[in-house]
């Protein structure tokens, strides 16, 4: 360990006796979920543990057991520090914090208002004579420059010692995670929990950070490591645990845990490589799967949406970067990626939902900075996840509705008869109550109300979430219909079944970026596996990089 | 005790690509602040010479001002809300009125501080558990429990008709008013050292964090609620050391100065000036005591504009004095800047 760590206030010097965390049985529901159901769980001085799991696996609240943030139901924690136990299972977080677990939140969390070397002040450990300093006794003096000095020590390590007086609250997000890292560096933690450290964070921020964890693994600190980006956690760890809901699905090796091919199913969540569809009419998909994109009018026109240089934002948190796409009439673009990679964030961005920047045109009209009821206007639907429609309304007022607050570019009756064509079972049964529909019906209508406002692109988020898998052929042929009356579509799926069934092309998401883009074609079980689980380089895929343009090129029609 | 020189400023600023703005925080020299209050205390004495009226006002301001200095603790650092604090102003003051002429001042003081924390630390045990608003219900049922004592406990307040010949601080060999206010004004820094000393220290620190982000404090290892009692004792001691002054002042201890009213007032202080910035006890209190004096000139409308004033600066103030101090001093660097150009 370099110079600054030994720290004049005694806190680093602790690095030096190897702590293990350690959990056992910890179990904690809420309410009928279990949402962490029985985990046993080490982490050992010198080891970096991923920890990985699908959305609501229990990943984060397994760590807020192990921090104290939450109260287990019940199981054990204990801490051994060199020869010392220290049995925590009762105790609250800053207990477990003074026996040296640290934690990092998912978002940075300083004081803004505090400058950023007394947040990092902040993580020195707590003394018994915090309370006479504080009167001003003598030797407060001393203990602050000390104090002072192992901030700024810290800072030299984050690279960050040239800002000390800045206000946390204006830093840029990355620099805010450094300035947290500097806080645990100063805290002297043996045992260190990382939730999605990268999340949110640029390319250099995240190389910074990957490196600041290498080398606090190498100083002899624990590392549990919560993260969606399989890269950087076959970079980083030493060991991998897969949560399930709520309980250890595998353990072991990186590689081979993540060769697993139950890790694969469960972390890729209804991935089926080997599209198990049973459709309707299986010779028109078979004809699909066969022939690629399915056989479609030539380019009709000029794009109807272009998308260039998206970067889409969580408050001030670009959490989407550069991503780039065409569509003309009828084209159908899947965004594919793990949990996190920013899919729904970035159709939130083009919807108008979250602040964007970078240009998205719709038939000719610019909509950057527009409000989302402008950009309906202009053409654009969004059919988000959870689509109730308003409760207590027929079929027929729900579709009455969505075409009275839609544009009324089309008559009514006009209107009705285009979602006819295309959903005529919806159609007729349009005097039932929405709530007598089934699954893929209520999808349907979700679609059909989007329809109603005469859209040119429809935006759709995760169309086949909570429908049983014998109804994701119906959805993958309403997707096809929309298509074939010369509506484009942007769709967000996991089922990459529905994907290959009803895009023309795929968009891959990591971490934020676009890592691959090509026709549905040339989109195989490899390349599925290069987006999701991150194997080989920092971007793999065969065109990582290329803008939207060429991508127009490259386009076989 | 000496001031903290600010750090490696040299290597600090080397390293800075920007220069100055980035360059290791400011930390207030924490002697500045008493030692400016010390100076307009000995100019107003000495240069301004105000007749008894004023005195009584500025005195006034100086006392309150003192009790506000750990509710701006209270409130800026810990962002705890108590409207109870007239007790702790009570514990300082009755303590005061029956000590002082028996027992001498420093009893007085040391046994109104000590009644004071025992009453804030208990409380704060038993209500800091409750949340925020739950908390300020709570608190404001101790204050009114207070007056309800001071009123009833004859034995100990003699009631309503109040203790009086209660003696002052003499300081300095003045007499009177006049030796009250320079007491107060030596108290007034005093607590404003402490003040500046606390918020500089890992304890005031933790306050501010507990205060933002609970949870993440507790992630750093530092007990919030602890934090809370700390903050609440300390309000209670500067409650206590300006109750004392609000009695000598008043030549007596009475009920009706320890009411919800004076906690209100206690209350708004800080908030009016600026929770958490150092000079806001002083120039909340300026607000708060000394303004509706001297709107006295207005008769009947005088409370009218007086509300209206704390409305406007609730409304376009919401940083409190503070707020229209830094607006006017960074236009006043600009226009500096500008006229140099």
């Amino acid at each position: 360990m370099s110079a600054p760590t030994t720290g004049p206030t005694g806190g680093p010097t602790a690095i030096t006796a190897t702590s293990v965390l350690t959990g056992t049985g910890l179990h904690v529901s809420f309410g009928a979920l279990r949402a962490v159901d029985g985990v046993d769980i080490e982490v050992r001085s010198g080891e970096c543990v991923g920890l990985i799991g699908a959305n609501g696996a229990g990943k984060t609240t397994l760590l807020n057991l192990l921090s104290g943030a939450v109260s287990a139901d019940g199981g054990q924690v204990t801490v051994t520090r060199g020869e010392h136990v220290h049995r925590l299972s009762r105790a609250g977080a800053p207990q477990r914090a003074r026996a040296g677990v640290a934690r990092m939140f998912q978002t940075a969390r300083l004081v803004p208002d505090l400058s950023v070397v007394e947040n990092v002040e902040l993580g020195l450990p707590r003394r018994g004579t915090d309370l006479l300093e504080a009167i001003g006794l003598p030797g407060a003096a001393r203990a602050a420059r000390r104090r002072r000095a192992a901030a700024l020590d810290a800072l030299a390590r984050v690279d960050l010692v040239h800002r000390p007086g800045t206000r946390a609250g204006s830093l840029s997000v990355g620099q805010q995670r450094l300035v947290e890292l500097a806080r645990v560096l100063v805290s002297g933690a043996g045992i260190l929990l990382l939730d999605e450290p990268f999340a949110g964070l640029s390319g250099t921020a995240r190389r910074t950070v990957a490196d600041l964890i290498g080398s606090l693994r190498r100083d002899g600190v624990g590392i549990l490591l919560v993260e969606h980006d399989l890269t950087r956690v076959r970079e980083l760890a030493d060991r991998l645990v897969v949560l399930d809901a709520g309980s250890v699905l595998a353990e072991g090796p990186v590689t081979e845990t993540l060769d697993d091919p139950a890790v694969v199913a469960r972390y890729i969540g209804d991935l089926e490589l080997e599209i198990d569809l049973v459709p309707d009419d299986p010779h028109a998909l078979d004809e699909q799967f066969a022939a690629g994109p399915a056989p479609r009018p030539e380019p009709v026109g000029p794009p109807v949406l272009t998308v260039r240089d998206l970067r889409v934002f969580h408050g001030s948190v670009p959490v989407v970067h550069e991503t780039s796409f065409t569509l003309t009439p009828g084209d159908g673009i899947g965004l594919v990626g793990p949990n996190g990679a920013g899919k729904s964030t970035a159709l939130r961005g083009i919807a108008g939902l979250l602040r964007s920047t970078g240009e998205i045109t719709v038939s000719g009209t610019d909509l950057a900075g527009r409000a989302t009821p402008d950009r309906y206007a202009a053409g654009l639907a969004f059919v988000p996840q959870v689509h109730g429609g308003p409760a207590g309304l027929t079929v027929g007022d729900q579709l009455r509705l969505a075409w009275l607050s839609g544009g009324r570019r089309v008559g009514y009756r006009e209107t009705l008869e285009q979602v006819d064509e295309v959903f005529p079972e919806l159609l007729g049964r349009r005097r039932d109550q929405a709530a007598s529909l089934s699954g893929g019906q209520r999808q349907m209508l979700a679609i059909g109300r989007a329809l109603m406002a005469s859209p040119t692109v429809v935006l759709l988020d995760e169309p086949t979430a909570g429908l049983a898998p014998a109804l994701v052929p119906t959805v993958a042929d309403t997707l096809t219909r929309m298509r074939d009356r010369g509506v484009a579509i942007v769709v967000v799926e996991h089922n990459l079944g529905l994907v290959r069934a009803a895009c023309s092309h795929v968009v891959g998401l990591r971490a934020g970026r676009q890592v691959w883009s090509g026709p549905i074609a040339d989109f195989d079980t490899a390349t599925a596996h290069d987006i999701f689980l991150g194997t080989g380089t920092d971007q793999p895929g065969h065109d990582p990089a290329r803008p939207a343009p060429s991508e127009e090129e490259r386009s076989p029609r | 005790m000496t001031a903290p020189t600010p750090v490696p400023t040299t290597a600090a600023t080397a390293a800075a690509p920007r220069g100055a703005t980035d360059g290791v925080p400011a930390r207030h020299w924490r002697w500045t602040q008493p030692a400016v209050i010390l100076l307009v205390g000995a100019l107003v004495l000495l240069v301004l010479r105000p007749g008894p009226f004023d005195l009584r006002v500025f005195t006034l301001v100086a006392a309150y001002a003192v009790a506000a200095v750990g509710f701006n603790v209270l409130v800026g650092f810990s962002g705890v809300v108590s409207v109870g604090n007239a007790l702790f102003l009570a514990a300082g003051g009755y303590a005061w009125a029956r000590l002082a002429v028996p027992q001498g001042p420093v009893v007085a003081l040391l046994s109104g501080i000590a009644v004071a924390v025992v009453l804030a630390v208990l409380a704060g045990m038993l209500l800091l558990r409750l949340r925020a608003y739950y908390f300020a219900v709570g608190t404001l049922a101790l204050g009114t429990l207070g007056t309800i004592v001071a009123r009833n406990w004859t034995g100990l307040t003699n009631g309503d008709a109040g203790i009086t010949g209660v003696g002052f601080l003499q300081v300095f060999g003045l007499t009177g008013v006049t030796s009250i206010f320079a007491a107060a004004i030596v108290i007034l820094a005093l607590v404003c050292l402490l003040q500046e000393t606390l918020r500089t220290s890992p304890i005031g620190l933790s306050m501010l964090v507990g205060r933002y982000d609970p949870p993440m404090a507790g992630a750093l290892g530092v007990r919030v609620p602890a934090m809370r009692i700390v903050a609440f004792a300390f309000s209670a001691v500067t409650a206590a050391l300006g109750g004392a002054l609000i009695v000598q002042l008043a030549g007596g201890a009475f009920p009706d100065q320890f009411t919800t009213t004076a906690s209100i007032n206690l209350l708004i202080i800080p908030i009016i000036g600026g929770r958490g910035w150092r000079w806001a006890p002083l120039v909340g209190a300026l607000i708060v005591i000394a303004l509706p004096e001297y709107l006295r000139f207005l008769d009947d409308y005088r409370l009218v504009v007086y509300g209206a004033l704390v409305t406007a600066v609730a409304l376009f103030l919401p940083g409190g004095a503070q707020q229209a101090f830094r607006q006017s001093w960074s236009w006043l660097r600009s226009r500096a800047r500008q006229v140099r150009r």
